[in-house]
């Protein structure tokens, strides 16, 4: 019984007579046309996503203020309310472990504090 | 194969360049490393995405365009000749393109061609790291990867290439058709991109430590690694160099002149040690240079390593080391170029050098023998062959650094920024690239910053579009701060 569902390749017992021996010859093009297609797609699909992940992001950012959204390095955590009133109080800049995450922060604008002045390390 | 003797010619050369691909891979387990390392920790998982994705982009933009590419674009085309003969059975469709009991090894060259491609991409992506988005790097990747590094190989890096035929283009090792096309783009796209935030600030310019030195360090070993199955792939194993009647069996370069795999190993070890010395000594130690002008080394003695003597590779990779390692330093400052890994340097200048250093050296070599197209060159050798000049290698680093380096990444950033593709804005890349889009990398270790993180949130702080405060806009821009 027959079983060949797409190349007619049945036997290799006359290898020197076989060339292509993948599935649906003569189909190349086609699986080419799709390849490209979701060559684009991809692209499409990156640009997007990419562009809409910054975007909240940034809103984020701007909700919450970059000095308090990095309280606890880029680890995705921002401080919570208590730890940023702790820290405008007491000007701490010392990391802590614990937090909200960034996803979960509370809303609402705030007063940044003043940036620490970065050291030249190169002239 | 029917003759077995044969068929064990076959399946060795076949084999031969299979184990290439597997050493070239580990090129890329050290870009990845190498900028990794370099990122901070708040953009590791984002540079490593870039490394990791422009993959996929090159792999099947090459298998759809480029391999084709480089069967038909040696005459120019135009320049010489028009598309070759033969160059359509590189389609993507053609029944060579995949498992075929006639072809047992267009697959095989393929994938290395392949993995140069994804090397000259690499280059590009650790100079951009931690601003630059991901979705406009991989277009950038398909760029070099597929359309313009294989455009140069057909032009200067295939024996009947145009550039090798008409100017005696000699390139054996590839310090320019991968490294400065590669430098040359980054550079182009650099321009574009800016530098990343504070790193300028109040006309100090500023150092940005690595997340991680060691793995730096390791990765740029692993690239050393990889380089050998990229030097061994520039070869062709086994070729009759010899006449019909006096066959002469070697080893060949590229351009299918003899050479030695012994002769290249010797020049392979001295050039990377007089890039090491040499950057040892013009950085006073420091190791990143260190490893940096080991590769840089190798870059510069690339173009002529097939024929070089060992203590020539030796010198002429020290004095490449010492010209790139100056002139990034003169660039950065001059010019505020934020060439994170310093490949522009590295594989730019270096592979710049290394083509010019090769036209006068080997002066007087036969490039390769005569093309279909005839006696086209500027220069001859008694035998009529195109000869190896300082003029042709000279114009050759200019078409590889600028024409299809430079200017192709410059053009294709500028377009992806007026889009708004090319650069994160302003907030996210101080916060980090990884911070709200990957997660924190290393999440059971305290987070810490350096004294530079301030003054990079102070920057961006600082950004405006049409003269109001943006930070978190795309196009935000600088304002004129007194200085």
């Amino acid at each position: 019984m027959t079983l060949a569902f797409s190349t007619g390749l049945d036997s290799f017992l006359n290898p020197s007579e076989i060339g292509a021996m993948y599935p649906f010859p003569d189909l190349e093009w086609l699986f080419v046309l799709i390849g490209v297609l979701m060559w684009l797609g991809w692209h499409g699909l990156q640009i997007r996503g990419e562009t809409r992940e910054e975007q909240e992001a940034v809103r984020a950012y701007e909700q919450i203020g970059l000095d308090r959204a990095m309280y606890h390095g880029a680890t995705g955590l921002v401080a919570t309310d208590e730890e940023w009133e702790e820290a405008q109080r007491t000007e701490s800049d010392s990391w802590r472990r614990s937090g909200a995450r960034l996803t979960t922060m509370p809303r609402g604008a705030h007063t940044e504090p003043p940036p620490s002045p970065g050291q030249p390390t190169q002239e | 194969m029917e003759d077995q003797l044969a068929a064990l010619e076959v399946i060795f050369v076949e084999f031969y360049y299979w184990v290439t691909i597997v050493f070239m891979f580990l090129i890329h387990a050290g870009f990845m490393l190498y900028e990794g390392g370099v990122a901070r920790r708040k953009n590791l998982q984002a540079t490593v995405a870039k490394n990791v994705l422009l993959i996929p982009v090159v792999t099947v933009t090459f298998f759809f365009f480029g391999w084709w590419i480089y069967f038909a674009f040696v005459n120019g085309p135009g320049l010489i000749g028009g598309i070759p003969e033969g160059a359509e059975v590189m389609y993507p469709w053609t029944d060579i393109m995949g498992v075929n009991m006639q072809d047992r090894i267009n697959g095989v060259f393929w994938a290395a061609f392949l993995l140069f491609a994804w090397t000259a991409a690499s280059i590009v992506s650790g100079s951009i790291i931690e601003r630059a988005r991901v979705a406009g790097f991989v277009i950038i990747a398909g760029m070099i990867g597929s359309v313009t590094w294989i455009i140069d190989a057909a032009w200067g890096w295939s024996p009947n290439g145009w550039m090798v035929q008409v100017m005696g283009y000699h390139d054996a090792y590839a310090s320019g058709v991968i490294h400065a096309i590669a430098g040359g783009t980054a550079l182009g796209v650099l321009v574009v991109l800016g530098p990343r935030l504070g790193r300028f600030r109040d006309g100090v310019v500023r150092s940005i430590q690595p997340h991680n030195t060691w793995m730096t360090l390791i990765g740029i070993f692993l690239i050393y690694t990889g380089f050998w199955g990229f030097y061994v792939a520039c070869n062709v194993p086994t070729l009759n160099v010899g006449t019909d009647d006096a066959p002469f069996f070697s080893a060949t370069n590229i351009y299918l002149m003899p050479t030695t795999l012994s002769g290249i190993t010797f020049n392979f070890l001295l050039s990377l040690s007089g890039g090491l010395f040499a950057g040892y000594v013009i950085s006073r130690g420091d190791l990143f240079w260190t490893f940096s002008g080991g590769l840089a080394g190798i870059i510069a003695s690339s173009a002529g390593n097939d024929l070089y003597h060992p203590m020539q590779a030796f010198i002429i990779a020290a004095i490449g080391v010492v010209i790139a390692y100056k002139l990034h330093g003169f660039v950065e400052r001059r010019f505020k170029l934020d060439d994170v890994v310093g490949a522009v340097a590295v594989h730019g200048y270096a592979g710049f050098f290394g083509i010019v250093v090769a036209g006068f050296m080997l002066w007087g070599y036969p490039a390769a023998a005569p093309g279909p197209e005839g006696d086209v060159a500027w220069f001859t050798t008694p035998d009529g062959w195109p000869m190896i000049n300082p003029l042709g290698n000279f114009l050759g680093a200019i078409i590889m650094f600028f024409v299809l380096g430079f200017l192709p990444g410059f053009v294709v950033a500028k377009i992806l920024d007026a889009l708004g593709w090319l650069r994160v804005p302003p907030a996210v890349e101080a916060a980090g690239l990884d911070t709200h889009l990957y997660g924190d990398g290393y999440p059971y270790f305290e987070a810490r910053e350096t004294e530079f993180e301030p003054v990079e949130r102070a920057e961006a702080r600082t950004l405006t579009v049409d003269g109001k405060d943006a930070p978190g806009a795309p196009g935000a821009r600088r304002k004129e701060t007194p200085r």
